[in-house]
This record gives C-alpha cells, structure tokens and sequence, in this order.
C-alpha cells in the first residue's frame, strides 16, 4: 500500500490527530485518495508517523464521523464511496477559511495589509502565473 | 545636541522571523486552496476580498 503523503509538525502546536484529520480530509476532498481506496491500518499509519495508536485511532474516528471515511470490520478503513470532488462552493468556503485564518495570524504577527498583499503576490507569481494545477 | 535614534536590536531581530512565520502559514493555505482546486483568479478575488475585510491600516 502506497504512503500517505501526510507531514506532522511540531511548530504549529496543532495537535497531531488534527493535523492527520485535516490532511487526510484535503487528500479525500481534492479526490488524491479516490473513493474506495484503502487506507493504512491504524498500526502502520502509526508507526509510519511515529505517533500513538490512540492518535491514529481518534484521527480515524473524526474522518468517520465527517463521513469521508469507513471503518469495515474485519476488512479494514476506506475512503467513503459517497465522498465526492468538492463543489466549487466547499472548496471556496475551506480556502476563505484557510486564508482567512492565515492573514489574521500575519496581522497579529503585527503585519500591515500592505506586507501580507505583497507576501501573497510574491507566492501567486512564484507558481509560474499560470492556472496548473498541483 | 543632535538626538541619535537607535532601533534596538530586539526590534529588528523578530521581523524576519515574523515575516517567515507569516509566509509559511499564508503559503500552505495557499498550497491548500490549489490543492483542492481553485484556480488563480480565484484565489486572487477571495484574497482581495479577505484583505479588503482587514481595512484600517494598510500597513504597518
């Protein structure tokens, strides 16, 4: 089974089963994982990410009860088949959340609206000025 | 006597480090927000209308 292309931080001080919960929802949402795909047990996801069982598990249980995941007994944890391409409004929505949550960071960092502009349009040039996708 | 000014280094110090913080947070919800398929001019409209909801200062 292929790895979860999923990142743990110390710096953020989100806590670890969050940040699996939100970059396993992203992999699911964005349709990286496909529906039906099976995912790691929670035994080797654990141990590929060096964390508890119990945080594997709680991750596991929030992914199921947002319905993007299904635990089979006996058979083992799957993408939900309902799951679907997000909408173009959900994708919307979780990306003005996301910047929204990031620009008010900057601004009690004590950024002005000025820097934070010219830090996004130094990040939207340095994609190529393009609409690829990746 | 002419005042001299001097910026402590504790001033100046964290502004890089503010500044780095800053753009890696805005660029992984940035990173996100393609992965889960906005296109440029998308993201263009939602930041101007992210920032433009800041209003007051423009800048520090």
């Amino acid at each position: 089974m292929e790895r979860l292309p999923i990142r743990l931080s110390d710096a953020t001080g989100v806590p670890y089963y969050r940040q699996i919960v939100d970059q396993m929802a992203t992999l699911i949402r964005s349709g990286q994982l496909a529906p039906g795909t099976q995912l790691p047990s929670v035994r080797d996801l654990a141990t590929h990410l060096l964390v508890s069982l119990i945080t594997v598990r709680r991750a596991y249980q929030d992914l199921e009860n947002a319905r993007l995941i299904v635990l089979r007994q006996g058979f083992g944890t799957y993408v939900s088949d309902r799951v679907e391409k997000a909408t173009r409004e959900q994708a919307l929505a979780e990306a003005r959340t996301l910047l929204g949550e990031a620009i008010a960071h900057a601004r009690r960092l004590g950024l002005g609206v000025g820097t934070i502009r010219a830090l996004l349009d130094e990040l939207l040039d340095g994609e190529g000025g393009d609409d690829a996708k990746g | 006597m002419p005042r001299v000014e001097r910026v402590p280094p504790e001033v100046t110090a964290p502004t890089a480090r503010v500044l780095e913080q800053a753009h890696g947070r805005l660029a992984e919800a940035l990173a996100t927000a393609r992965r889960i398929g906005l296109e440029r001019g998308e993201l263009v409209t939602l930041i101007e209308e992210l920032l433009a909801r800041q209003g007051g200062r423009h800048d520090n």
